[in-house]
C-alpha cells in the first residue's frame, strides 16, 4: 500500500494525446487508476487513458473534483446497494445538462474508468429523459428506428396493456 | 466490480469519435442499457420502452434485467420511514394488475386529485349477469382472458356512483 503522500498529481493522457495533470487523490475517484498506481507504486510518465477524448476527459476530472469528498462507497458486488433513490444532486443535474452524445460517452468513460457514482448518476439522467414518455417521443428522442411490424407492435402494446392509467 | 467493465473494453474504439457524428444510445453496451432502464422510476415507463424497437425490447425483457428493475424499484420506493408517501405507487400497480388478470369488468384509473383508486366498471348492467357469468363458467372459450367480457354497460342503466368501488390509500 502507498502512502498518500508519496505523489501529489499524476499525468493522463487521452486519446488525442493531450496530457492532463490533476491531484492524485482525484484522479483515484477511479478505481480503475486507483488499483494501477497501488500496483504499480511510483508513476511518472502520463497514464494513458485509451479511450476517452480530451473533452470528454477534462468533464470526468470536472466531476471528479467536485466529489473528491465523498465518501467512497463500500465495495458491494449487490444492485440493492445502489443508491436507493432516483434523485440526483442539484450540482451534478447541472453537470449533465450536456447533448445527448457527450452524456454517452461520459457514460462509457465513467464505465472505463470504473467510477460507479458518475456512472450511476449518466445512467440516471437518461432514465429521467426516459420517464413518463411514449414510444413514438422515445424513439425521437434516440433517433430510433421502429423495426416493429404494425402486428407485432400491437401485440407487445397488448401485453403491456395492464400497466397503462385508463 | 463495474457491472459493465468487460464490454466496455469490447466496445470497438471507432464507436467513440471525437466530435460530429455523434453515438447513438442503441451503441451503448447492453450492461450500460441495463444499468438504465433498472434507474427508470416505474414500471409503465419500463415497459412501454418494449414497443420502442427489438433491442430495447430485448433489454427489457432480460428476467436478470426485469428481476434487477423490480428490486431497485422497490427499494426505491418501499418506505423506510413513516414519512414516505411513496409506496402507494407500487399497491397501485399490484391493483391495476389485479384487476386487469382476475376481475375482467373492473379497469384500474388513478384518481388525479388525490392518492385514491378508482376501479371502474367497464361492463355491469345488472340485467346482463346472469349472460356474463355463464360466459365465464363454461361457455366462453376465452374465459378468463382479460377481454373475454368486453361489453360496455350503457349510462342509462343506473347511476353511476353506485358502481365505483374507491380503494382507498390514506394519507398517515
Amino acid at each position: 500500500m502507498a502512502t498518500p503522500s508519496t505523489q501529489a498529481t499524476v499525468k493522463l493522457q487521452s486519446n488525442d494525446n493531450v496530457v492532463i495533470e490533476v491531484e492524485r487523490a482525484i484522479a483515484e475517484r477511479s478505481v480503475l487508476i486507483k488499483n494501477m498506481l497501488e500496483d504499480c507504486g511510483e508513476v511518472t510518465d502520463a497514464i494513458p487513458i485509451s479511450n476517452v477524448n480530451e473533452s470528454i476527459l477534462r468533464k470526468v476530472i470536472e466531476w471528479c473534483e467536485h466529489h473528491k469528498n465523498d465518501p467512497v462507497a463500500a465495495e458491494n458486488e449487490n444492485d440493492d446497494s445502489r443508491k436507493k433513490t432516483t434523485d440526483i444532486d442539484e450540482w451534478d443535474q447541472k453537470f449533465m445538462n450536456v447533448d445527448q452524445e457527450m452524456l454517452f460517452e461520459i457514460i462509457l468513460a465513467a464505465n472505463f474508468l470504473d467510477i460507479k457514482p458518475l456512472l450511476d448518476t449518466g445512467c440516471k439522467t437518461v432514465a429521467n429523459m426516459i420517464k413518463g414518455k411514449s414510444p413514438e417521443e422515445i424513439r425521437k428522442l434516440f433517433n430510433i428506428q421502429n423495426d416493429f411490424t404494425p402486428e407485432e407492435e400491437e401485440q407487445i402494446r397488448r401485453e403491456n396493456e395492464w400497466a397503462e392509467d385508463r | 466490480m463495474p457491472i459493465a467493465k468487460q464490454t466496455s473494453t469490447l466496445t470497438p474504439p471507432s464507436q467513440a469519435p471525437e466530435s460530429g457524428n455523434g453515438i447513438n444510445i442503441l451503441q451503448l453496451p447492453n450492461e450500460i442499457l441495463h444499468i438504465i432502464v433498472i434507474n427508470l422510476p416505474d414500471p409503465l415507463s419500463y415497459l412501454r420502452l418494449s414497443v420502442v424497437n427489438k433491442h430495447f425490447n430485448a433489454v427489457i425483457s432480460t428476467p436478470y434485467t426485469k428481476r434487477c428493475f423490480i428490486r431497485h424499484w422497490f427499494n426505491t420506493y418501499l418506505p423506510t420511514s413513516r414519512d414516505d408517501f411513496e409506496a402507494p405507487s407500487i399497491i397501485e400497480y399490484i391493483v391495476r394488475y389485479v384487476c386487469y388478470h382476475r376481475l375482467p369488468p373492473y379497469r384500474c384509473r388513478k384518481d388525479r386529485t388525490g392518492p385514491q383508486i378508482h376501479m371502474v366498471p367497464t361492463f355491469l348492467p345488472p340485467s346482463r349477469v346472469e349472460d356474463y357469468v355463464s360466459r365465464r363458467l363454461e361457455k366462453d372459450p376465452r374465459r378468463g382472458h382479460p377481454r373475454s367480457c368486453s361489453m360496455r354497460w350503457s349510462k342509462g342503466d343506473f347511476g353511476i356512483e353506485n358502481l365505483f368501488l374507491k380503494i382507498r390509500i390514506g394519507r398517515r
